[in-house]
């Protein structure tokens, strides 16, 4: 038993409906943690090598992580994977809200779900109870209509849901999960994944708050930062306007993508940024549990062609330019339209964007026309069209069925040159951030195991001079400012480590816009859990993290040849000033396997690095060549 | 030489009347680091710059006609 864990997991074979708790012993935690740490377990020892992601066989895993369901100010999310329909390898996100520290509360450190049912069902996880529930009155309907009937059927205002809608159904790959309705675990498709278990909810509810070691400790560190995340990292920004602040910045230096990363600069910026947004539709700021910064914005419109509930959330920056500048809208009411759609529907607004902005330059360039799009004018620029595809993704109607799985997947079924323009890694469209400015960023985008995310590591742009931002780094044994644009080793050896400290914040999990150093979070879990836990420890489950996923993407079929960014980032388009150097991309990749302990032109790591994690019960016996 | 200056979010009350943007008349040959240190602005507090379209760095020289723009990091969103 650990102190301050719930240690049970709970286990669900939807097939059967049957229902058990691992019990798992302490050195179980030590080793995988929580959180992403607990999704790399459980997919290796689980899943059957080279299932389909859409069939029974596929483990879906929501794990919170050891710090979740505390009062600790940024610690209420939880890490979601499974097996991705849209890479075929690991899909990996993390969400915030209520969901995770609910499901801690109601006394399981995580959920995994396996099996199929065999109609729509629900589980209802009730402070340890748990059913399974006829969900078919339900399928068909949006996430709010669903968690709303839920907690109407169940008499539970305060339920916390996990749920799918039509697009997670309709096993769209580019569908995501959405928790109490408006927030996203977003990347992978694992609304398909849901949607091919035919479960549509998972709803929780629970009062029992975990314990710590040492109370004073805890609480000491909790009240620590709500005094003063305001002078750390840009905590203060995002309280103020939430993300999405300093598009116009993003835009001047070339952050900003633009036009399918064809454009280079974005002329209206600032009628799509959270300013702009504070000064419109935004009505409210609102919070995670224990978190001061409150960085989730709450919209609200009513034109004559749509409203937006403000229940569905407001648009993030990935949102604002996803459906803004990527696709040259700058309509910002029909950006919160599209939000809510994607929300309703339960799809990732990156993808989602990202698709449909490919279509839009297939559309442009002619290989779309209207015959393909049932007669929608699919130019960029065009709000109208953008919502409209939207729904027709979630439903599979007419061009939503071509692209509903992602843009890879899309250019393989039209043809004529479309694969040119789907701009993805392993089948996963980008972050908007320009991998062109961030490097670093590009690397990571290559190599992570679940696709090209922007979450997996620091930001170049925040270690390129002096300051305080360079103190992240120092600790972390990276002393010297360097270029965005740099890819020598010593970025490398920073980006790799940063990584690594990113991976262990993602089994915590902790979020990472509270500006906690690497130090405080390892002061979390030891007084959390009483043990002795230390900052060696901490990088080296983010080593455990990314070699779990390596091996499973192996496992899957994925190779080192899958590590590739697209062509157009390696040549100056007649707008875009810069370009990656494909051949200082491919040495930073090699150092960078290197450094992980993997083999340095397979990116397979060694047999000495998974006995070194504890994870040599993983090895691959075959790679494929 | 005449520099066009806009600095957002924290950075803006160092501008020339606490303005967003602002057109300065500054001696040739300043540095970035030079002219945002002239207006009192905190070097430590992260901080990005763009200079005439492109990520600066602080040693970069202005010019007359430079747009400067100054604005915390971005991550994350």
């Amino acid at each position: 038993m650990v102190t301050g864990l719930a240690n049970k997991i709970l286990r669900v074979d939807l097939s059967n409906r049957r229902v058990w708790i691992d019990e798992q012993d302490a050195l179980f935690y030590r080793r995988y943690l929580g959180g992403a740490g607990i999704l790399g377990y459980y997919l290796l020892k689980e899943m059957r090598p080279r299932a389909d992601a859409l069939s029974p066989d596929n483990v879906l895993v929501f794990a919170p992580g050891p710090v979740t369901g505390t009062t600790m100010p940024g610690s209420a999310r939880l890490c979601v994977g499974a097996k991705s329909p849209l890479s075929g390898g690991i899909a990996k996100c993390e969400a915030g809200g209520f969901f995770g520290y609910e499901l801690k509360r109601a006394g399981f450190d995580a959920l995994v779900v396996q099996g199929r049912a065999d109609h729509p069902a629900y589980l209802w996880i009730n402070d340890g109870e748990v059913a399974i529930r006829d969900a078919s009155k339900l399928w068909g309907r949006s996430v709010l209509e669903t968690h709303d009937a839920i907690a109407d059927e169940l008499g539970e205002k305060r339920v916390r849901t996990a749920a799918i809608g039509p697009a997670g159904e309709n096993l769209a790959a580019i569908s995501c999960i959405m928790t109490d309705v408006r927030n996203a675990a977003a990347r992978g498709g694992l609304g398909a994944v849901m949607g091919s278990k035919n479960l549509k909810c998972v709803a929780v509810k629970g009062k029992t708050a975990p314990q710590p070691a040492d109370p004073e400790k805890y609480r000491d560190m909790s009240r620590w930062m709500n005094t003063n995340y305001m002078n750390f990292g840009n905590a203060a920004r995002f309280h103020a306007l939430g993300t999405g602040a300093d598009m116009v910045g993003g835009n001047a230096i070339g952050n900003l993508p633009v036009l399918n990363w064809s454009g280079e600069r974005f002329d209206d910026v600032a009628m799509i940024d959270a300013d702009a947004l504070k000064n419109s539709y935004r009505v409210a700021m609102e919070a995670c549990p224990a978190c001061q910064i409150r960085c989730k914005k709450v919209v609200e419109l009513e034109n004559d062609a749509y409203k937006v509930d403000r229940r569905n959330g407001g648009p993030e920056y990935e949102t604002l330019a996803g459906f803004g500048s990527f696709m040259g809208i700058n309509d910002l009411a029909a950006i919160c339209r599209a939000n809510e759609l994607c929300g309703l529907n339960s799809l990732d607004t990156l993808s989602t964007s990202g698709t449909i902005a490919f279509a839009m330059e297939c559309f442009e360039k002619g290989i779309l026309t209207r015959a393909d799009t049932g007669g929608i004018d699919l130019s960029f620029g065009n709000a109208d069209a953008m919502l409209e595809v939207i729904e027709l993704i979630a439903h599979r109607r007419g061009i939503g069925d071509v692209l509903a799985d992602g843009s890879r997947a899309a250019a393989r079924r039209i043809g004529r040159g479309a694969e040119e323009f789907a701009m993805q890694v392993k089948g996963v469209e980008f972050g908007m951030h320009d991998p062109r400015l961030k490097q670093g960023l590009g690397l990571l985008y290559s190599i992570a195991a679940h696709g090209a995310d922007h979450m997996t590591g620091m930001h170049d742009t925040l270690f390129t001079q002096e300051g305080r931002g360079m103190e992240t780094v120092r600790s972390l044994d990276s002393l010297e400012p360097l270029p965005a644009d740099d890819l020598s080793t010593a970025k490398v050896d920073r980006v790799k480590n940063q990584h690594c400290a990113r991976n262990f914040g993602d089994s915590l999990v902790a979020c990472h816009f509270a500006p906690w150093t690497l130090r405080q979070q390892v002061d979390m879990v030891r007084a959390l859990t009483g043990w002795d836990y230390t900052d060696f420890e901490a990088l080296r489950q983010g080593e455990r993290v990314a070699t779990m996923a390596r091996v499973f993407n192996l496992r899957e079929g994925l190779t080192a040849a899958d590590d590739h960014l697209p062509k157009r980032f390696f040549s100056p388009t007649p707008q875009k000033s810069a370009a990656i150097d494909a051949e200082a991309m491919r040495r930073a990749q090699r150092t960078f396997y290197t450094l992980m302990g993997w083999d340095p032109v397979s990116g397979v790591p060694t047999r000495e690095k998974l006995e070194e994690l504890g994870i040599a019960w993983a090895a691959v016996e075959e790679v494929p060549a | 030489m005449r520099v066009t200056v806009e600095m957002h979010g924290p950075f803006q009350r160092f501008n020339k009347g606490g303005q967003l943007r602002a057109e300065l008349d500054l001696e040739d040959g300043l540095t970035v680091r030079d002219l945002l240190m002239s207006l009192g602005m905190d070097m430590d507090e992260p901080w990005n710059a763009g200079l005439n379209g492109t990520l600066a760095r602080p040693s970069d020289r202005l010019s007359d006609g430079s747009f400067l723009i100054v604005f915390p990091p971005i991550e994350g969103g």
